[in-house]
């Protein structure tokens, strides 16, 4: 038989008990916490991207008919114009339902029907060289309509900034989340490491050498960290799941849009905290070999 | 009377047909020391022939643990040379220093045991760690229990036993592996009269067995000594053996 075969039995590392326990639920909500924030900065950068990939796709021009004209007449002239720019893939003349429907998230239950709408062409445009205001504006005037159009440029990249912001501060939190839990990974390994002092003595002394005893705290803390880290992951999951599959109810899926695909990410967490873990346990046994050495 | 072992000794003539193989302990140059104590040992030469027994002495904080340690292969000295059966103890990696770790019995102070474990699971922790499936050797664990008197306590956990009990526990675990060399620090410390006299008689019987016995005492051996038993003092970092007891 191997010898690590014959090391890893449970009864060669002690059960750490309540503190175990408890270090094993302090490291399963700290995973749970990487891996929200994790899913939250997937979510953010999404959406940043949908938003800013919108506004850019996207014109409105606001038509005043003339007094010889309905708002009608007016609007379908402008839509006539406006199609036939470079750059604009479709302009559609917004009926009065199609206006109040837009308007009513401003206004809120007022009698819409009563007041002055105003009349509206709603542009989709070229994503890869889309028409600029100046251009749209110059072929309504050459068209003889009186009416500016709106491309969103003036609020554009404010907009812009605030969902890279929003990005930003996930991504913060993510790394944040990853070092709150590599630190806890690491304070556990050394306490679980001096709190089994006498057994490492007593399996020293029985001649494990100290790539043994390095070997046996790594596969038992490996072992708890993997475990703590795949609850998380779990847990964090089936959140995120609710999010994937009801996307559009609530501000969470609007503001974090996430799609199956994006839970993959959420599949290393077990081993990267078991790497962690790993890489402790062997420096935790490290600096406890280092003080016998000086009697510490 | 005493005198120094100097490095002299290591190689005389009078080393004849045994050679290396014929010496289970040699050290030369030895030295060890950390920023609190620089000085723990300095230059220790010491050769210990086989089937020797031998008292290591000195006061308490002199390094007699360290030096046990430091020939068990637990500690590596700064400085000089431990060759335990004709192999430098530094250039051993892998198997052949766990080989080599087979052939040394180490009694450790305060008898390190983990409490959960029973007696007989305790001995089997030498067979797991060196590498060996204890249930190859179970008439062998039955036989070590029987040889230090422990057979009726096969099942009691570690962490119940008196300090004597302990003992005999860990002189067995020392002894699963069949040592040539056993190295026991302070067997004696803080048992009654009948205990030590048990385990200093373990210890004599292994020794008329064949095998090579280093213990430490912080007191000399007094009456515990016999005829050809080998003294070694450590005073300041330095190794003296007074005369041989006659």
């Amino acid at each position: 038989m191997r010898r690590p075969a014959l090391l890893i039995g449970p009864d060669l590392w002690p059960d750490g008990g309540a503190t175990r326990r408890l270090g094993l639920v302090v490291l399963t909500v700290l995973s749970l916490l990487t891996a929200l924030t994790l899913l939250a900065h997937i979510g953010a950068s999404r959406a940043a991207d949908d938003w800013a990939s919108t506004l850019s796709r996207e014109a409105t021009a606001l038509i005043r008919p003339r007094a010889d004209e309905s708002g009608a007449t007016a609007a379908a002239r402008a839509a006539e114009a406006l199609a036939g720019v470079r750059g604009v893939r479709e302009a559609v003349a917004l009926e009065r339902a199609e206006a109040e429907a837009l308007l009513r998230p401003w206004l809120g239950e007022a009698d819409l029907a009563t007041l002055p709408l105003p009349q509206l062409v709603r542009l989709r445009l070229d994503p890869a060289e889309p028409a600029s205001a100046v251009s749209l504006n110059r072929a309504l005037a050459e068209a003889g309509v009186d009416g500016r159009v709106d491309d969103h440029s003036l609020w554009r990249e404010d907009f812009t900034a605030a969902a890279r912001g929003v990005r930003d501060l996930t991504l913060l939190a993510v790394l944040v989340a990853a070092l709150l839990t590599a630190t806890a990974i690491v304070l556990s390994a050394r306490q679980a490491v001096e709190s089994r002092a006498t057994a490492l003595q007593a399996l020293r002394t029985a001649g494990a050498d100290d790539a043994s005893l390095t070997f046996l705290a790594q596969w038992h803390l490996g072992q708890d960290a993997a475990l703590a880290g795949a609850v998380g992951a779990g847990l964090a999951l089936l959140t995120g799941l609710g999010l994937a599959l009801v996307p559009l109810t609530g501000t969470l899926g609007r503001v974090f849009p996430l799609i199956l695909t994006d839970l993959v990410w959420l599949a290393p967490l077990p081993l990267v905290t078991a790497v962690v873990a790993v890489v402790a346990a062997r420096l935790s046994v490290r600096l406890w070999l280092g003080r016998l050495r000086t009697g510490g | 009377m005493t005198r120094t072992i100097a490095a002299s000794d290591l190689s005389s003539p009078t080393d004849g047909p045994r050679g290396e193989a014929g010496w289970p302990v040699r050290l030369r140059g030895v030295t060890f020391g950390h920023a609190g104590h620089p000085d723990l040992l300095r230059g220790i030469d010491l050769t210990v022939t086989t089937g020797s027994f031998n008292f290591l002495t000195g006061r308490s904080g002199a390094g007699k643990s360290l030096l046990i340690g430091m020939i068990a292969g637990l500690v590596r000295p700064d400085a000089g040379e431990v060759v335990l059966f004709g192999q430098d103890r530094a250039q051993l990696r892998g198997r052949e220093a766990l080989a080599l770790r087979r052939r040394i019995g180490l009694i450790a102070q305060e008898d390190p045991l983990l409490a959960h474990l029973n007696v007989s699971d305790s001995l089997a922790v030498t067979l797991r760690v060196t590498g060996e499936a204890p249930r190859r050797r179970e008439a062998d664990l039955a036989a070590m229990l029987d040889f230090v008197g422990l057979s009726d306590m096969a099942e009691r956990t570690a962490g119940t036993l008196s300090r004597a009990e302990r003992r005999l526990v860990a002189l067995a675990r020392a002894m699963m592996t069949g040592p040539e060399l056993i190295l026991a620090d302070e067997p004696l410390a803080g048992l009654d009269a009948a205990s030590a006299k048990r385990i200093l008689g373990l210890l004599r019987t292994l020794n008329r067995q064949g095998a090579t016995v280093i213990m430490t005492r912080d007191e000399g051996p007094g009456h515990e000594a016999r005829k050809g038993d080998r003294r070694l003092h450590l005073e300041a970092g330095r190794l003296v053996e007074p005369e041989r007891t006659r």
